[in-house]
């Protein structure tokens, strides 16, 4: 897992020192899903970079310990361990074809070629990218570039993947698409997953939400704990779901109706009434 | 007064080998005063269509017409157009060049020849209406912000110079909920109070159903649906074939019914869907 203990994070400006992040105390379980929330500014990216290895923090630490095992700590490496998935994929693609953009982390790390080769062709096939290998990425769409842009990190065989607000410029249907393949790289693979995020379908699916304030974290729980506390609800900067206020709204008459945080589960908890 | 596309084609790199028709016979009446949702999956022309309404871009074939003058590459119906219609790109944050936030959301308003006193006053008013804190924010490096922060700055430099026409690319991929809801509470709110046509360009369909009265629908260039939100919302099979997805309000209304739920709530915006379930409520209460 990935442990983070007391972590702050201290920038210098022209006016003066600016508090980031402050004791941020947090697990990230081998395999797990986690969602990071909070409002722009509140400091998801930092700790994004912060948990992959790419900043250091001020003070307080970000291990990599093995489950069960206390004794055998590790730094992060980036990339290594974490690879980081940022929003706009045309700034991640860096070559001419997808094959080639793909290889460009693997470059340093001097690989035997054969095992480069073999790394690109099972991420090609992973991620189901085969047919676009000598593509232009410019020529795919942004759920397509944003897929590549995962290949490529995923190529490096990291155990955590991060993604950074990374579906927020795709369409509907892409970003489904690269919710579904996140999902099976966690369930297939047991790669454990951050999601930064302000999609409620996106929150959804972790086990436990991390709900960033002003760079302090004000809540490491469950979605539905998180989304049953205004309070956390508005520090997050979050919005309730229609089927939440509706789930309220019933409760006015039905004390013990539950909380429900989609269509779904609000109708199949109304049908019960009937 | 109006903006009206008449049999509208565009192609890109026109006439070369790698030429590429994003619009074909696009034809758009927008009233003065409307809340229009352009929609589409990726690809569809979005961006192509709303560059067509401030002169960045000129039909191939066809009229785009602003306040009954027909748009052209001529200095002087460029610059009324432009007067009349601001843009905020998709990512215009790419675009930031000025040291201070004051510098870069001034900028237009100077271009228009404001006085330093009406400068002064639209910029704050500007970032009021985005939700920063004028004294905290305009002294600031727009590069120093978060990406949803400079956003909001990117908002306000066009809010600022008072446009009647304001299209917004996508304004809000990447805005935090709470952001979201006050940006186009305050852009319904200006439309309200000084009659500015918005016109949102969007992949969010709760923002659409929430806050859009009419709808532009795109798929490989041409409209495919115009009309009421509410409409086209109501045509599930029509909402999948363009790669868009229901709003939750329609989800909601829908899972209802499929599980023989007596409630029958309305769909379209907050509001009218908690109402409406307020008023099944009650009344079952009595019964
Ligand atoms: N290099 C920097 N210089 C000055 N301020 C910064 C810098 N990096 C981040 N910040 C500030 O730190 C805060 C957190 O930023 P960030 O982690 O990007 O937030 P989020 O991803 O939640 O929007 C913001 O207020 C931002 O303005
Ligand atoms: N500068 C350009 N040159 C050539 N083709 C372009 C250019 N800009 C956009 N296109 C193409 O035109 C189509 C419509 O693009 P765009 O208007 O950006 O769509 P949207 O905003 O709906 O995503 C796309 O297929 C895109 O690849
Ligand atoms: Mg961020
Ligand atoms: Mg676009």
């Amino acid at each position: 897992m990935i442990r983070l203990d007391k972590v702050s994070y201290q920038i210098e400006t022209s006016a003066g020192a600016v508090q980031v992040l402050r004791d941020i105390d947090l697990e990230l379980p081998d395999g797990s899903i986690s969602a990071i929330v909070g409002p722009n500014g509140s400091g998801k990216s930092t700790l994004a970079r912060l948990v992959s290895g790419l900043l250091r923090p001020t003070s307080g630490s970000v291990r990599l310990l093995p489950d069960g095992d206390n004794q055998t700590v590790a730094d992060v490496r980036p990339g290594l361990d974490v690879g980081l998935v940022f929003q706009n994929p045309d700034n991640q693609l860096v070559a001419t074809t997808v094959e080639d953009d793909i290889a460009f982390g693997l470059e340093n790390l001097e690989l035997p070629h054969a095992e480069m080769v073999r790394r690109v062709g099972d991420v090609l096939h992973l991620l189901g990218l085969e047919q676009f290998r000598d593509y232009p990425p410019h020529r795919l769409s942004g759920g397509q570039k944003q897929k590549v842009a995962i290949a490529g990190v995923l190529a490096m065989k990291p155990s955590f993947l991060i993604l950074d607000e990374a579906t927020s410029l795709l369409d509907p249907t892409n970003r489904r698409e690269v919710r579904q393949t996140v999902l099976r790289l966690n369930s297939e693979l047991g790669i454990g997953i951050v999601i930064v995020t302000h999609l409620l379908d996106e929150v959804l699916v972790a086990s436990r939400v991390g709900v960033l304030a002003h760079g302090a974290l004000a809540a490491w729980d469950s979605p539905r704990a998180v989304f049953s506390d205004p309070a956390v609800v508005e520090l997050g900067g979050l919005v309730l779901p229609l089927s939440a206020r509706a789930s309220f709204l019933m409760r006015e008459r039905w004390t013990d109706f539950p909380l429900c945080l989609t269509p779904e589960e609000f109708a199949r908890a109304t049908c019960q009434l009937n | 007064m109006s903006i009206e596309l008449k049999n509208v084609d565009y192609i890109y790199d026109s006439g070369e080998p790698f030429e590429y028709f994003a619009l074909r016979g696009i034809s758009l009446h927008i009233d003065d005063g409307a809340f229009v949702g352009v929609v589409g999956r990726t690809g569809s022309g979005k961006s192509t269509l709303v560059e067509h309404l401030n002169g960045l871009l000129f039909s191939t074939r066809g009229d785009v017409i602003v306040d009954s003058d027909i748009v052209r590459n001529e200095r002087a119906v460029l610059a009324k157009t432009r007067r009349r219609v601001g843009i905020v790109f998709q990512y215009p944050e790419d675009q930031f060049f000025a040291e201070t936030i004051f510098e870069e959301v001034a900028f237009g308003c100077r271009n228009y020849g404001f006085s330093k006193e009406q400068v002064e006053e639209s910029v704050h008013k500007a970032m009021n209406t985005v939700g920063l804190d004028p004294e905290r924010f305009l002294p600031l490096s727009p590069f120093q912000l978060s990406g949803g922060e400079q956003r909001r700055v990117a908002i306000a430099s066009v809010i600022a110079m008072g446009q009647k026409y304001i299209v917004l690319d996508e304004p809000t991929a990447g805005l935090d909920s709470g952001s979201k809801l006050a940006v186009l509470t305050e852009l319904e709110s200006l439309r309200q109070t000084a009659n500015v046509t918005v016109i949102l360009v969007s992949h969010n369909m709760d923002e659409v159903a929430e806050f859009c009265k009419e709808v532009v629908v795109l798929d490989e260039g041409t409209v495919t649906f115009q009309g009421s939100t509410d409409a086209f919302f109501r045509d599930a099979e029509l909402v999948e074939r363009t790669g868009l997805e229901l709003p939750e309000s329609y989800r909601l209304a829908r899972a209802l019914k499929e599980c023989g739920s007596t409630l029958a709530v309305n769909e379209g915006s907050t509001d009218r869907m908690l109402d409406s379930l307020r008023l099944c409520v009650s009344d079952l209460g009595g019964a």
